[in-house]
């Protein structure tokens, strides 16, 4: 059984409705990438499986319980989710900011206590964050900031993540290591991942699946090869690419192609 | 981690009750300090000093305390529940309603409720406006905001409105109310107003991660396992109805509730399990100074404490302002 499922949703803010009909799963053990144009419905597909916005027709279900049911807290609990990236207003340490990750587990009246620090500790080493611990979230950089959010996100270690475009802020030194500690979770500890990304290649080379999404639904869904290919890329964001097997682990890479080689 | 929190909290306590001792002996009219020690001692003595202190410092002085910690922790939950370092407790526009309503009552002499009735009303529909326009949009921060701003704009026009139309006494009288005051005349209403507005504070304090986690933004709190809207909802009426609380009894005393979250921030830091109660602490002892500056500094006229509180917090503001990296913002 899925562990998240999107049964027909449709969705959208106030009177518009951003996607229509879409289905997919999401299992234990398995990284999926959802890539697509901007403004074709990802973020809002992301914040309907996350429960932030309810569908307007169409359920989630998180192991097969409808999510609209679920406490805040508990779902929570289970699935982390991490928005696109946004400052933070105040000037919180590092170490106090993860540890707000905690609440679910924890609840309000909770002081943290060794196994807190034990898992905080945990964090900060798998993010490479110790040079910055002591730092306030308001003073660090955009990719600082990104792994800080991360591990927040990671301390209540989850059995299912929900990312909007962790990488995007990130250099690639730091694009990878997100991505391998993603992917050795998912593989290990067998968590389910759904992560929205723009980059393709990236997408190509960590993802078991991909959705490729256009106009507010799901247009291909499959292994990186039988979705990543020139019609359907050509067809969803309307630009030439060219695709080819890359030299790593024989995944499909896309070249773009710059308009001043394009040949008519 | 514990220690880190409790000196400063500590500390503000100390001096709390520093400046409120300080405020029991200066005063507005002279009493000699033994006097004034030898009252305090014999709660159940007689005398025109006994009365003084008993009656009528100690009730100012005890609700300076509170509408001190009330203000600032009120400027703390809207800072965070908005997520703008710039809100204050009169932001969402519930200063504007009840000095309508005082404004009403004192120059119009509409309202048979008495004064402190006209204002909470007038305090009560703003905050109804507020919530019934935000509710319409989710409780977005801007909605919020610009609703807050748009109704103590047309307040204000409307309290202008009534000055306009009206007599110089009258409207002297009203202007001084709107400038803040904590020398109201009833004492059962003094301890009326501190008892309700110092146990919702309390119950406040209990409620700190939810502010934490609010700060972030709702999106990111609602993720870390927080009903938001229903969080929002909850600080928005309480800490409203407590700013009301204190908009009847005391007028719209200014700067407490922006300045003082800003220097405790400073102080302990943006977690707001330490930087509540010591925001409360600081606000009190704040309030309680300046009110007693009031009393002192032009004797005998007495200065509405709110001009105080402005001038003060606004000297203390620049001042910090102008030093580079002190706010932790940039």
């Amino acid at each position: 059984m899925p562990v998240l499922e999107v049964d027909d949703v449709s969705a959208g803010y106030g009177e518009s409705i951003v996607i229509k009909g879409m289905s997919l799963e999401l299992e234990r053990g398995e990284l999926m990438g959802i890539v697509g144009p901007n403004g074709s419905g990802k973020t809002t597909l992301f914040r309907t499986m996350t429960g932030l916005i309810r569908p307007r027709s169409g359920r989630v279900y998180l192991k097969g319980r409808d999510i609209r049911f679920i406490p805040r807290r508990t779902l929570a609990m289970g699935v982390s989710a991490v928005p696109q990236l946004q400052q933070v207003v105040f000037p919180y340490l590092v170490a106090d900011f993860i540890l707000m990750g905690r609440y679910a587990q924890r609840g309000r009246f909770w002081a943290p206590d060794k196994d807190d620090h034990v898992l905080l500790e945990h964090v900060i080493d798998l993010l490479d964050l110790a040079r910055i611990r002591y730092h306030r979230v308001s003073s660090i950089s955009g990719g600082e900031l990104q792994r800080v959010i991360l591990a927040q996100a990671l301390i209540k270690e989850p059995e299912i993540m929900l990312l909007d475009e962790p990488t995007s802020h990130l250099d690639i030194k730091h694009q990878v290591s997100i991505m391998d500690i993603l992917k050795n979770l998912v593989d290990v500890r067998k968590m389910a991942c759904g992560i929205i990304l723009h980059d393709l290649n990236l997408a190509a080379l960590y993802c078991d699946k991909i959705a490729l999404v256009k106009d507010g639904a799901i247009s291909r869904m499959g292994r990186p090869d039988q979705v990543l290919r020139e019609e359907y890329i050509k067809d969803v964001y309307a630009t030439d690419v060219l695709v080819r097997k890359g030299p790593i682990g024989s995944k499909p890479y896309v070249f773009l192609v710059p308009g001043i080689y394009k040949q008519d | 981690m514990g220690n880190k929190r409790l000196i400063p909290a500590l500390s503000l306590g100390l001096m709390l009750v520093t400046v409120m001792f300080i405020a029991l002996l200066v005063g507005g009219s002279h009493i000699p300090s033994r006097d004034v020690i030898n009252a305090l001692l014999n709660p159940r003595g007689a005398g025109v000093f006994h009365t003084l202190v008993w009656d009528v410092r100690l009730p100012r002085i005890v609700l300076g305390t509170v509408v001190g910690a009330a203000l600032a922790g009120c400027g703390v939950v809207f800072q965070a529940i908005l997520r703008n370092p710039l809100a204050e407790p009169y932001t969402l526009g519930v200063s504007g309603g009840g000095a309508l309503g005082a404004s009403l009552y004192i120059v119009l002499g509409i309202g048979g409720l008495g004064m402190v009735g006209m204002s909470i009303g007038g305090c009560l529909i703003s905050i109804f406006t507020v919530y019934t326009i935000a509710s319409k949009k989710n409780f977005s921060n801007t909605v919020l905001i610009l609703a807050g701003v748009i109704f103590s704009f047309l307040f204000s026009s409307l309290v202008m409105l009534i000055f306009s139309l009206s007599s110089t006494r009258d409207v002297y009288a009203a202007v001084i109310w709107l400038m803040g005051s904590l020398s109201s005349a009833d004492t059962r209403l003094v301890w009326l107003v501190s008892i309700l507005a110092s146990s919702a504070l309390i119950f406040l304090l209990f409620f700190s991660r939810d502010l934490d986690l609010l700060s972030l933004g709702d999106e990111r709190a609602t993720y870390l396992g927080l009903d938001a809207r229903r969080s929002k909802v909850f600080f928005f009426i309480l800490a409203s109805f407590v700013t009301a609380l204190c908009v009847a009894v005391a007028g719209v005393i200014s700067f407490v509730g922006l300045i003082i979250p800003h220097f405790t921030r400073k102080l302990v830091g943006p977690s707001h399990g330490g930087m509540l109660p010591c925001a409360m602490l600081a606000g009190s002892s704040f309030l309680v100074t300046c009110d007693t500056v009031s009393q002192r500094l032009l004797r005998p006229v007495e200065l509405p404490v709110g001009v105080i509180t402005g001038i003060a917090g606004g000297v203390f503001f620049l001042l910090f302002l102008l030093r580079k990296d002190w706010w932790g913002y940039d």
